[in-house]
């Protein structure tokens, strides 16, 4: 079909021209797209998310609703706490359902929303450290078992597991120099997270040996 | 095809200079994947599809890895999970490659009707690169459909395919004078956009041979037609044929293959700058065909090309910097990357006329190839041809095309018939 505002003949057996909008000829001649029609489908998948976004966002207005009419009975910023538990969970849901990551760095992220919700109800409750002190090595030793699982499962390549157990020896050295600061008060907890993940650590270089090593090799080449 | 013998270690290797950049700017609405696709002359046959990918794999290793992060680097890895799968195109073109839903692999093997499309990371090859496997799987899955096909290899590799994947830039670079990324802000094509993750697209084919004549009269290459076509289309649209404090900067990749002798199938291409400042209002074509051309040659020189990688990979030699974790890299890449981005209107590049053996030819209908988007660059176009077709597309994630528009009529205005094919966006 030629679009004669144009000048170009159109192969695509639209109605109208892609580029002036002027309807076409249609010829006699069968003509198949050369491209399949996928706009709608598209569409479709993106209203979804947004219907469940939206679900969080009306649930924790109407807690804030509630809340600041009854602020005189209950001075409490009680909404506030939910909202926070509410968005951990949301947060969590997304972690563990989105696609586009693998699950360790879906580990990485459940550590970091743990982290960031013990850090919140330490500031609510007003514990001032409590939180903190007792959930980091319970933490730290969850996602030990976690790893350990992982690896189990997946025992072809737990290898790849090598970094995240790296991280874990790291992230335990900081709670113990925040023990040792002061900052943090619970010993034998910190000090059990601490030796539980360097065991770990260790135990998986000496008796992986080469595999774990080339690993790591991969992992820290400069 | 023949087997290749199974290897028991996982083999890893690192990325190219150019490849360290797309990992870490992909994302969906820039997702860094170019798309080349070979119209048959038949209808695909996915089972065959799946077989001739499943059989050629195994050779490219360029192609049949996994991508890993490092602390400092990321790196690939060979993938052992088998071919990926073949499926019917059900997404717009050039849309991001989720690895996990592709078996871990960076590329991926889609059909529709009479063609086949190889979209593909970035990070793992250029369109040279992509080519080479594209034609190769071609090559295979007529040999399977086709078994009367009379080939001289007798069904191994083509000649024409290259299984070379060194890192080109570091073998040919030399130490660097310094300089620094273009800061100069360049003229945007903005407008009303399409859907977050849509793309238009809109392939417009001529004739070689009517084109090749054309440019005679004038004294230029194709490449450089095309570029200063496309200019004048922004100037004349975007601009309005006015005169402007901004230049119009077009990002011409070439490839460096030819001039420094190397066959690797990985990245190896620079980009060049075809820069033209609107000084006056509605300057002509000719003029800035003069300037964009001059401004082209000026680049294309060994010394200047050999200059402008030995910059980024002396970044990537540098200790102090090698030392800086990948998390920080990224932040200052991208950073860069922005920065950069502000300076380039869009990106034309040009695959050149994609060699068939012949015992093929009468199997092929058509080549074409597209780009996805990216910062700042909301249209882009692909040059390409096979036998005297030559095909240009346009992908753009805004609603307005009379830029494609502008750019098509020049080319009729010239001379030149002009056949349209798009992707039904604008249609509706």
């Amino acid at each position: 079909m030629r679009c004669n505002h144009c000048g170009f003949e159109i192969l695509d057996g639209s109605p109208v021209c892609p580029f002036c909008k002027m309807a076409l000829r249609q010829g006699n001649t069968e003509v198949s797209n050369a491209y399949p029609e996928i706009r709608e489908q598209f569409r479709r998948r993106k209203r979804i998310l947004a219907a469940v976004l939206f679900f969080v966002i009306m649930v924790e207005s109407i807690l804030v609703l509630i809340n600041v009419f009854t602020l005189e009975a209950n001075p409490y910023p009680w909404s506030v706490l939910l909202g926070g538990i509410l968005v951990f969970l949301f947060l969590c849901l997304w972690n563990i359902f989105r696609v586009r990551v693998g699950h360790i760095a879906k580990i990485y992220m459940q550590m970091g929303l743990f982290l960031l919700l013990l850090l919140f109800l330490d500031k609510m409750l007003g514990k001032h450290g409590v939180f903190i002190g007792y959930g980091l090595p319970i933490l730290i030793d969850s996602f030990l078992v976690v790893i350990l699982f992982c690896m189990l499962v997946n025992h072809k390549n737990y290898q790849n597991y090598i970094l995240l157990q790296f991280f874990m020896v790291m992230f335990s050295a900081v709670t113990l120099l925040l023990m040792v600061t002061g900052v943090l008060k619970n010993q034998k907890l910190i000090s059990t997270s601490l030796v539980a993940s360097v065991l770990f650590f260790l135990g998986t270089v000496m008796l992986g040996h080469r595999k774990v090593r080339q690993e790591l090799k991969r992992k820290f080449h400069i | 095809m023949r087997e290749r013998k199974s290897r028991t270690e996982i083999g890893w290797e690192k990325l190219d200079n150019t490849a360290n950049l797309f990992p870490v700017i992909a994302t969906e609405r820039m997702t860094n994947v170019y798309r080349i696709a070979f119209t048959l002359t038949e209808k695909i046959i996915p089972e065959k599809l799946e077989e001739a990918l499943h059989n050629i794999l195994p050779w490219f290793d360029y192609m049949n890895v996994r991508m890993r992060t490092g602390m400092f680097w990321y790196y690939f890895e060979r993938n052992t999970n088998g071919a990926p799968v073949v499926r019917e195109e059900n997404t717009f073109p050039c849309s991001y490659i989720e690895s996990r839903d592709n078996k871990y692999y960076l590329f991926r093997v889609t059909y529709y009707e009479c063609r086949i499309n190889l979209e593909v990371f970035h990070v793992l090859a250029d369109g040279m690169g992509g080519i080479n496997f594209l034609r190769e799987l071609t090559y295979e899955y007529l040999r399977l459909v086709n078994p009367s096909i009379q080939d001289e290899n007798e069904g191994f590799l083509s000649e024409q395919t290259s299984l070379n994947a060194e890192d080109g830039y570091l073998k040919n670079y030399r130490h660097p004078e310094k300089k620094s990324y273009r800061k100069v802000n360049a003229v945007h094509v903005t407008g009303e956009k399409l859907m977050r993750g849509e793309l238009g697209v809109i392939h417009g084919y001529l004739s070689v041979q009517s084109l090749k004549e054309h440019c005679k009269k004038f004294n230029v290459s194709i490449n450089e037609y095309l570029t200063a076509a496309f200019v004048y289309a922004i100037y004349v649209e975007a601009l309005h044929g006015m005169a402007g404090k901004k230049p119009i900067v077009v990002c011409v990749p070439v490839n460096l293959r030819k001039l420094f002798g190397s066959v690797t199938a990985r990245n190896f291409f620079v980009m060049v700058s075809a820069a033209y400042l609107p000084e006056k209002d509605n300057e002509d074509f000719e003029t800035i065909l003069e300037k964009v051309a001059e401004s082209l040659r000026e680049q294309l020189t060994k010394e200047a090309l050999e200059k402008l990688f030995s910059y980024n990979v002396s970044n990537q030699k540098n200790k102090a910097l090698r030392i800086v974790p990948l998390f920080l890299k990224k932040l200052a890449i991208k950073f860069v990357y922005r920065m950069s981005a502000k300076a380039t209107t869009t990106t034309i590049t040009n695959l050149g006329n994609i060699e068939i053996e012949d015992a093929y030819r009468p199997y092929i209908k058509r080549i074409q190839a597209l780009l996805s988007a990216s910062t700042g660059q909301n249209m882009k176009a692909t040059v390409c041809s096979y036998g005297d077709e030559l095909v240009v597309s346009f992908s753009s994630i805004l609603k307005d095309n009379s830029v494609q528009r502008r750019f098509f009529r020049k080319i009729v205005e010239d001379g030149i018939s002009v056949q349209i094919e798009t992707n039904g966006l604008w249609s509706e």
